[in-house]
């Protein structure tokens, strides 16, 4: 043991030289959220747009090197290497898989989304660059503990920039109310509902550690109007419900800190340390 | 604030533009000035050149992305503020590029100007290099940190005038090297760097050395320029900046949500489908329909 561990220590080391040297954080150790259909209560569920009845299952999701701005609020950063792996589950079933949707958008390869069907039309789902967001998906938590997610969410029909719409999407934890389609000069652009949903009425999510695993979970919801140009529903509202989980400690977790670090690599916490000394090493001169 | 309330996505907007102001403002800063604990620090050499005080350099919006990890984003808004001290001092028209034209600087580093030998100096964290204009920081064991990034010396004439290094220091410790010549058995090389001589080692820290609760500590760099610079080529370097931050020296928790699971329950109570709930529900009603 006393000898596999310095071994185990300098091995450590040098795999972070490594990823250092290519770039790259260390992904394993970043904070990441997923919503799959093997994860806790799967994805979760589509409903409309308009009067499309069927409730559609959602899309997985695999955020990842998700990164602490405060205590509380979180970004995934925008980081597209092209067509080098990993790229986004969905562009398997969008070749060429170059990170690029179809007008040549740049896609958040740190957002993994698989491919959306939704009334019979396939679509790669995707946080693109630019926009609102600048291509990063941001989390705020608000005092209630409820968390409301930001991103702009792209779904590509894979036909070029005309088949390309773009919802802003706003995802939370707490309450929102279904819109009314937009208008267009003829009135109403179609039903006052997203599939079984009227518009008017609220919809609730969740957040906390359900299934009770030490880590937080829950469920987003998020409403919203396709946008007039849309080529499918344009102007019709939506609803969704998505259910994720994460590797958040549900009891937080200690970042920056040299004494849980050490701790960590099994020493005491001040191994090291130069605290309240006053001057410091100076180095040799 | 109740979600209940916002209905539309101009909402979302103005959401999004405070989350990213307020993401701003909460990210942790870096700061290593002459005004801040131990001064800036000291830059030794290249070569015969004597010792030079560190320029200044304020490192905003650093972010965890683990327990261990920081970064510094890549941020460049071009010629529009802001724009970093070292390049409004050194060049008439600041564009966010180094002076190769084609180098974007990364302007959460606000790194003021560099004097060495009389002369000043742009340094800065380069866009496009390994680490895409990031800088990174990892803790290791033994309050041990390590930080790195592209850094570029940037003489303001032009391509010919611009390099770029990896960074890569320590708060551990770190030793001269020879010169570049002398290591490829060239004559004319300097072994030195200022008062050190190739061999010597310089160390750095990691603690809370002034007491106020913060992390802080000493970086230690050495290396040598490279073959191709038109300042002193081959020539060791070193350098030693200390620095402070607005880190909690034991940590920041982070993920620890505010409220309660039962106070935020009573939401599903006001509204007409509470989730994950409600899904079983909206689902069934449609298989029964399809059945009928």
């Amino acid at each position: 043991m006393s000898v596999i561990k310095p071994v185990a220590r300098r091995l450590r080391r040098l795999m972070m030289g490594g990823l250092l040297a290519a770039g790259m954080t260390p992904a394993a150790w970043a904070v990441n959220l997923w919503s799959t259909p093997t994860s806790y209560l799967g994805t979760g569920y589509f409903f409309g747009p308009g009067a499309y009845m069927t409730p559609t299952p959602l899309f997985p999701v695999k955020l990842r090197n998700m990164g602490f701005t405060s205590p509380q609020n979180f970004v995934t950063p925008f980081w597209n290497n092209g067509g080098e792996e990993p790229n986004v589950s969905a562009e398997k079933d969008f070749p060429p898989v170059d990170g690029l949707l179809s007008d040549g958008t740049k896609i958040n390869e740190n957002a993994d989304l698989g491919t959306f069907t939704l009334a019979g039309a396939r679509f790669l789902p995707a946080v693109g660059e630019g926009g609102e967001y600048l291509g990063q998906q941001m989390a705020e938590t608000s005092a209630d503990g409820n968390v409301t997610m930001v991103m702009d969410l792209l779904l590509d029909l894979g036909i070029g920039p005309k088949g390309i719409i773009r919802i802003p999407f706003r995802g939370t934890t707490g309450t929102v109310t279904v819109p009314g389609p937009l208008q267009n000069p003829q009135g109403p652009a179609g039903a006052a509902q997203a599939g079984l949903i009227k518009s008017g009425e609220t919809l609730s999510g969740r957040i906390g550690d359900f299934n009770n695993d030490g880590f937080i979970d829950g469920t987003l919801v998020a409403v919203g109007v396709m946008p007039l140009s849309s080529p499918v529903y344009p102007g019709q509202p939506f609803a969704m419900a998505r259910n994720f989980e994460t590797d958040i400690p549900i009891d937080g977790a200690v970042f920056g800190s040299p004494g849980a670090v050490n701790k960590a690599y099994g020493f005491p916490p001040d191994e090291g340390a130069t605290n309240g000394i006053g001057g410091g090493a100076k180095g040799k001169r | 604030m109740n979600h209940k309330h916002i209905k539309s996505p101009v909402c979302a907007a103005l959401i999004g533009a405070g989350l990213l102001a307020c993401g701003t403002a909460d990210a942790f800063t870096v700061f290593s000035t002459k005004d801040s604990y131990m001064g800036a620090g000291t830059f030794f050499g290249p070569g015969k050149l004597p010792t030079s005080p560190l320029f200044d350099v304020t490192i905003h919006n650093v972010a965890f992305t683990s327990a261990a990890t920081f970064v510094t984003p890549f941020v460049n808004n071009g010629a529009a503020e802001p724009n970093v001290p070292g390049e409004v001092a050194t060049t008439d028209k600041p564009d966010g590029y180094f002076s190769d034209g084609k180098t974007p600087l990364n302007e959460n580093a606000e790194v003021g100007p560099f004097v060495l030998n009389g002369t000043k100096v742009l340094v800065g964290i380069g866009g496009g290099g390994a680490h895409r204009g990031e800088q990174i920081s990892v803790l290791l064991d033994k309050h041990t940190m390590i930080m790195t990034m592209d850094i570029v010396f940037d003489m303001g004439i032009g391509a010919a005038g611009v390099v770029a290094s990896p960074f890569y220091g320590t708060t551990k410790e770190a030793t001269l090297p020879l010169s570049l010549q002398t290591q490829l058995g060239i004559e004319g090389g300097v072994d030195r760097a200022g008062p050190l001589k190739s061999g010597d080692k310089i160390h750095g820290q990691l603690g809370d050395s002034n007491g106020d609760g913060r992390l802080d500590g000493a970086i230690v760099v050495t290396g040598n320029m490279p073959l191709t610079s038109v300042f002193m080529p081959g020539a060791p370097f070193a350098l030693i900046r200390y620095f402070d931050t607005d880190m909690p020296y034991n940590g920041q928790v982070v993920g620890k949500l505010p409220g309660s699971v039962a106070e935020r329950q009573k939401q599903a109570d006001k509204a007409t489908y509470a989730f994950p709930a409600a899904e079983a529900k909206l689902v069934s009603v449609k298989t029964a329909e399809a059945g009928e």
